[in-house]
C-alpha cells in the first residue's frame, strides 16, 4: 500500500459513518445510501490519488459529493417517475433489526421529521447534533460565517420541534375514538 | 419535547452505521479501482514520478551519480590501451591491487601483464592503428614491472607458486608469440626474455625441480644449473633448465631408447681401440700356437 492509499484508507475509517447517515437521513434507503456512499469515496479516491494536497478540507470535500449526489439522485428519481406512471414504489426490505427498533420508537418520529426538514436545516442538525462537527467545520462546509450557522441551527432546530410537537398532536386526534362524539 | 431532549434524542440516531463487512469490501474495490487505471502509464502517473522525484531530488540525484560512476567502471572493463574509459580500467585495477597482500603482488602483475598482451592480440586483431601504440606500451610497462615485483619477491618458495609463475611467464611467451605474429613489433625485444632471466625466478625453479623425482640425466641438469648460477650465468641456466624440463614426453623417451645407438666419438675411438687390441691378443695367440 502506497502512500496515497494509507493517508485515504485512514479518511475513510474516519469519515464513512458519518457520510453513510448523511446520505441515510436524505434517502431513507440503505440501499440507495450504501450505492451513493460509495460512489462518494469513489469519486474522492479519484482526485486524491492524482493530487491529495489539493483536498484541504477533506470531511467538507466529502460532503460536498454527497449532497451533490443525492441531488443528482432524486433528480433522476423525478425522470423516473414522470416516464413512467404505473411505477410501483420501491419496498425498502428493513430486515435490520436495528431499524425495526427504531421503526417502534421516537427516534422513528424525529427521522420522519427530520428528513421533512428543508435541505439547509436538515444538513446542520445531521452535522451538529448527530456528526458533532463544530460551528466553524459546518461554516466551512457550507460556505457562511460562524453566526449565520448558529442561526440557522436555532431556527432548524426550533422547526424540527414544532413539526414533531405537531405530528404528536397530529397522532393523539388519531388516537381518539370517534364514536365519542 | 425541550430543546435538551431534543438534541439527546438526535444524538441517539448515531447508532445508524452501515454494515461492517460492506465498509471494509467498498474500501478494497475502491482502492483496486487505483490499481486498474495504473495499468497503463498515463501523463498523471508520469507527473506522480516526476514529484515524488523531485520530493527525494538529494537522494536520487546521489544513487543516479553512483550508478553512472558503476556503469562506466563496467563498461571501462571491455576498453582498450589509448580509448577515453581505458584510464578509469586503469584506476579500478590499481584499487583492486591495494588490496591484494605483498606475497601474491608477483602474481598479480604477471596477471596484469597478460591482460595487457590479450588487450594487444586484440588491437592487433582488430587492426586499430589509433589503439596500437598505447598498447605496446602498456604490455611492455606491465611487463617491465612484473620483472621488478618478481625480483623483489626473493622470499618466494612455494612450489606451487613457483609453478603458477612459471605458467604465467609461458603464456606471455606465447602470447608474445601471437602478437608477432599478428604483426605487431616491440621496440624492446628482450622484455618477456628479461623476465626470464630473473635471478629469482630461476632460483626458485630450481628450488622446486629439487622437490620432485628426477631421473639421474635431469639430475645432472640440475647441478649443470646450478653451477651456472654460482658463475651468475642465470640465462644459460634457465635455457638449460628449460630445454631440459620442457621437452614433451616422446622425445624423452626416443632419448631413452636410443641411447644404445647413439655412440660418441670417444666412445667409437675406445671401441675401436678394443677391436685393435683384441686383434693383437689374437695375433699373438696364433703366433704363439704357431711357435
Amino acid at each position: 500500500m502506497n502512500k496515497a492509499q494509507k493517508l485515504f484508507s485512514q479518511i475513510y475509517d474516519n469519515h464513512i459513518d458519518r457520510i453513510y447517515r448523511f446520505i441515510f437521513f436524505k434517502v431513507n434507503s440503505r440501499e440507495i445510501a450504501e450505492d451513493l456512499c460509495s460512489e462518494t469515496f469513489l469519486r474522492c479516491w479519484e482526485k486524491f490519488k492524482n493530487n491529495h494536497q489539493e483536498i484541504e478540507n477533506p470531511p467538507a470535500f466529502l460532503y460536498r459529493i454527497a449532497r451533490n449526489l443525492v441531488t443528482d439522485h432524486y433528480r433522476e428519481k423525478a425522470k423516473a417517475q414522470f416516464v413512467s406512471i404505473d411505477c410501483a414504489p420501491i419496498i425498502d426490505p428493513r430486515n435490520d433489526l436495528e431499524e425495526k427498533v427504531l421503526l417502534n420508537s421516537d427516534l422513528e418520529t424525529i427521522k420522519a421529521n427530520l428528513a421533512g426538514l428543508k435541505d439547509e436545516y436538515q444538513e446542520v442538525i445531521i452535522w451538529r447534533y448527530i456528526d458533532d462537527l463544530p460551528i466553524s467545520e459546518i461554516a466551512k462546509i457550507l460556505d457562511k460565517s460562524e453566526g449565520a450557522v448558529r442561526v440557522t441551527l436555532h431556527r432548524a432546530l426550533n422547526n424540527l420541534r414544532n413539526r414533531i410537537s405537531d405530528s404528536s398532536l397530529q397522532l393523539d386526534c388519531n388516537k381518539i375514538p370517534r364514536n365519542s362524539s | 419535547m425541550t430543546e435538551k431532549e431534543l438534541i439527546a434524542k438526535l444524538k441517539e440516531l448515531r447508532q445508524i452505521k452501515p454494515k461492517e463487512n460492506w465498509v471494509f469490501l467498498t474500501k478494497q474495490e475502491i482502492l483496486k479501482s487505483r490499481d486498474q487505471v495504473s495499468e497503463g502509464f498515463g501523463f498523471g502517473e508520469a507527473l506522480d514520478w516526476l514529484r515524488v522525484i523531485f520530493q527525494y531530488k538529494y537522494a536520487f540525484s546521489s544513487l543516479i551519480v553512483i550508478l553512472v560512476l558503476f556503469g562506466l567502471f563496467g563498461f571501462s572493463q571491455n576498453s582498450l590501451p589509448g580509448d577515453y574509459l581505458y584510464s578509469l580500467r586503469k584506476l579500478s585495477e590499481k584499487s583492486q591491487a591495494v588490496f591484494i597482500p605483498e606475497k601474491e603482488q608477483s602474481r598479480h602483475d604477471l596477471n596484469i601483464a597478460s591482460r595487457r598482451l590479450e588487450d594487444l592480440v586484440r588491437v592487433a586483431e582488430t587492426k586499430s592503428s589509433k589503439n596500437l601504440a598505447p598498447a605496446i606500451n602498456e604490455f611492455q610497462a606491465s611487463v617491465q614491472k612484473a620483472a621488478e615485483s618478481l625480483a623483489k619477491a626473493e622470499t618466494e618458495k612455494d612450489p606451487k607458486v613457483v609453478q603458477e609463475i612459471a605458467l604465467e611467464i609461458k603464456k606471455l611467451e606465447q602470447g608474445t608469440e601471437q602478437a608477432k605474429s599478428l604483426g605487431v613489433v616491440f621496440e624492446k625485444e628482450e622484455v618477456v626474455e628479461g623476465l626470464k632471466q630473473n635471478r629469482v625466478y630461476v632460483e626458485n625453479l630450481i628450488s622446486d625441480l629439487k622437490t620432485r623425482i628426477l631421473t639421474e640425466e635431469q639430475e645432472e641438469v640440475l647441478n649443470t644449473a646450478e653451477g651456472l648460477i654460482e658463475q651468475k650465468k642465470y640465462s644459460e641456466a634457465l635455457e638449460l633448465l628449460l630445454k631440459e624440463f620442457n621437452k614433451p614426453a616422446d622425445d624423452v623417451e626416443l632419448e631413452e631408447g636410443g641411447e644404445e645407438e647413439e655412440i660418441t666419438e670417444e666412445e667409437e675411438a675406445i671401441e675401436e681401440d678394443d677391436k685393435d687390441d683384441e686383434k693383437e691378443g689374437e695375433t699373438e695367440d696364433a703366433k704363439e700356437e704357431l711357435r
